[in-house]
């Protein structure tokens, strides 16, 4: 059976300009150069890539949030970039994304009762017990006691602010969660917490992931396949020990390189890596970063 | 061992704040020898900035410090604030994590290093565009003399921070700070700059306290490594032997919490509870209160060192 596909990308470009004078026409940047990329239901996607590489506007151009200049994205088979307004409210309600700095992605006005309830008033004809009971389920999925409902942003700590970010993405039963560096602010003890719920929430409710991330061992944990973007482009796409065992393009050779520690004890690799994987890290010469 | 360049002892760090005292550093021990790298490394608000910018005196004013920072014997907490001034930049230097915030916009590269070198007397008199482009030449960036116009706007982040620890160098620091030098940058940069501050601390035979949250950045780039927690060191070590062995509690629980290659979709060990706040007293261990291990002893008395290379601050290793 082919399995369905979550997301549906087609030849996606987009280009800022730049350089545009009182008298100088502006010059064209793309910053997203002819993206095909198909996210299966219930699996996720890791992107990787440096600053600068698009990975941000890629989901920015997935959410509408910029416009692009060619291409499609499907969602349900419906293309977001043409859908007329009425439509794009609808496909907006089944993909939600959650940014990088919860702290600065939440309204610092609002409670958090609110802040998770307002997805639900915007697009919903929930009454307000029915939406407070709504926030109760949700606050409970990500694992914060009701307590908190009334709790404002900066009373909370970056993993229980990044908790109502995601219970607030939730609100609406999204199928596609768009996650920009999630856990790149948090410290690796919090960030563990919210890897953790956000593998949970996906077996629990059957969400499609697009993970974004500079760290590859976070990347490597959560993903089922990763896309490799460098310069608008995705230059390589495969599963997870695949582009970690054998990566192809000389780009994430250098990028995994990087990532890995140059010297590496028997007893640090110990550690990290189980035996078994051991020889699936790739061998010194696959590497031209490191000597 | 021979004496150490920096010998920080019983190291306590408060704030009188509004709300009363916060406590930042609650008794740091630490030692870092000449022509080696030592990885501060701890979570956010742990004292590792702070701990650095101790030593030299770069703290705000409602700071209350005690305990001893020893340069080559020299207690720094205990020297007016003229001596304190000779020994930043000569004999301590310190680099930070966003060099684009560090470096003034307004001045080209060759104007803020030469203030420097000038502030430092570091070369004759009229030749400070000369020292400076060969301190450029010397972290490895390409064609210094045209590089000394520009300005910092005009340079990637990691030039940006090659020209910091130009500037750093310039007038021959024993010692380098160094403030998660590389966590603004990419990890293809960040290899870089952690292989050239390494280049330089063979050639010069620089000593390094390089701070950071990154455990990868302290495999690839330090000897040893000391674990802060709470405003305490609670273990100090080679580096491969604490991360491939260690020994307290918290070093455990903090490298069973990191994602690892191969560990794929098992649960994640977060550790329970959390960091003590800074206005809560703490008679004991300071990790007591999320130790999966901790007895009565931990709560009541404060662990003494025990092990002479590998040293851990905890109750479960008996001196």
């Amino acid at each position: 059976m082919i399995q369905a596909a979550a997301l549906e990308i087609r030849d996606l470009r987009v280009e800022y300009s730049a350089g545009g004078g009182l008298l100088r026409r502006p010059t064209p940047v793309r910053v997203l150069d002819g993206i095909d990329l198909i996210v299966k239901e219930r699996e996720t996607l890791g992107l990787v890539g440096e600053s600068g590489s698009g990975k941000t506007t890629l989901l920015l151009s997935v959410l509408r949030l910029i416009p692009a200049a060619s291409g499609q994205v499907r969602i349900a088979g419906e293309d977001v970039l043409t859908a007329p307004r009425d439509r794009l409210r609808w496909l907006r309600r089944r993909m939600q994304v959650v940014f990088q700095n919860p702290h600065s992605s939440l309204d610092p006005h609002l409670p958090v009762h609110e802040l998770v309830a307002e997805p639900l008033r915007i697009h919903t004809r929930m009454t307000r017990p029915e939406r407070l009971g709504r926030v109760t389920n949700l606050l409970d999925d990500v694992g914060l006691p009701s307590t908190f409902a009334k709790a404002f942003p900066h009373e909370l700590s970056g993993g229980q602010a990044q908790r109502v970010a995601i219970a607030r993405a939730l609100a609406l039963s999204p199928t596609l969660l768009l996650l920009d560096e999630p856990t790149s602010s948090l410290d690796v003890s919090v960030q563990a917490q919210v890897l953790n719920l956000l593998v949970d929430l996906q077996q629990e409710l059957g969400l499609t992931y697009v993970f974004v991330s500079h760290d590859l061992s976070v990347v490597q944990h959560i993903s089922d396949r990763i896309a490799v973007l460098h310069l608008g482009q995705i230059i390589e796409l495969g599963p997870t020990e695949r582009i970690f065992q054998s990566p192809e393009h000389p780009y994430t050779q250098a990028l995994l390189a990087a990532s890995l520690p140059a010297e590496t004890s028997g007893a640090a690799r110990h550690l990290r890596t189980k035996p078994r994987d051991r020889k699936g890290l790739p061998s010194d010469h696959a590497r031209p970063g490191s000597q | 061992m021979s004496v150490p360049l920096l010998e920080i002892n019983d190291l306590q760090l408060s704030f009188a704040t509004a709300l009363g005292i916060s406590r930042a550093l609650r008794g740091v021990d630490l030692a870092v020898q000449r022509g080696v790298s030592v990885g501060l490394v701890g979570e956010s608000g742990c004292g590792k900035t702070m701990t650095g910018r101790s030593v030299l005196g770069l703290l705000p004013p409602n700071a209350r410090v005690s305990g001893r920072v020893l340069l080559d014997g020299i207690d720094l907490l205990a020297l007016p604030v003229e001596r304190l001034r000779e020994i930043r930049g000569s004999r301590v230097a310190m680099i930070f994590q966003d060099p684009a915030a560090a470096l003034n916009p307004v001045f080209s590269v060759g104007e803020q290093l030469s203030a420097v070198i000038r502030h430092h007397r570091v070369s004759l008199p009229g030749r400070e565009l000369d020292k400076a482009a060969q301190l450029l030449a010397e972290v490895r960036l390409s064609d210094p003399e045209r590089l000394l116009t520009r300005y910092p706007h005009q340079l990637s982040g990691g030039m940006q921070q090659r020209v910091m620890i130009a500037m750093a160098l310039s007038a021959s620091p024993e010692l380098l700070i160094a403030d998660e030098p590389t966590t603004s940058l990419d990890v293809t940069v960040q290899a870089q700059i952690l292989d050239l501050l390494d280049e330089l601390r063979r050639r010069r035979e620089l000593a390094v306290l390089l701070i950071t949250h990154n455990m990868d950045v302290v495999r690839r780039a330090t000897q040893e490594v000391a674990v802060l927690y709470a405003g305490r060191v609670v273990e100090h070590g080679a580096t491969h032997e604490v991360l491939g062995s260690p020994r307290h509690p918290y070093t455990q629980a903090l490298l069973a919490a990191l994602p690892r290659l191969g560990g794929r979709r098992q649960p994640l060990q977060a550790i329970a509870g959390s960091v003590p706040r800074g206005d809560e007293a703490i008679q004991g261990c300071v990790f007591a209160s999320r130790c999966a291990y901790a007895m009565d002893i931990c709560r009541d008395n404060p662990p003494r060192e025990s092990g002479a290379e590998h040293s851990v601050w905890c109750w479960l290793y008996p001196s």
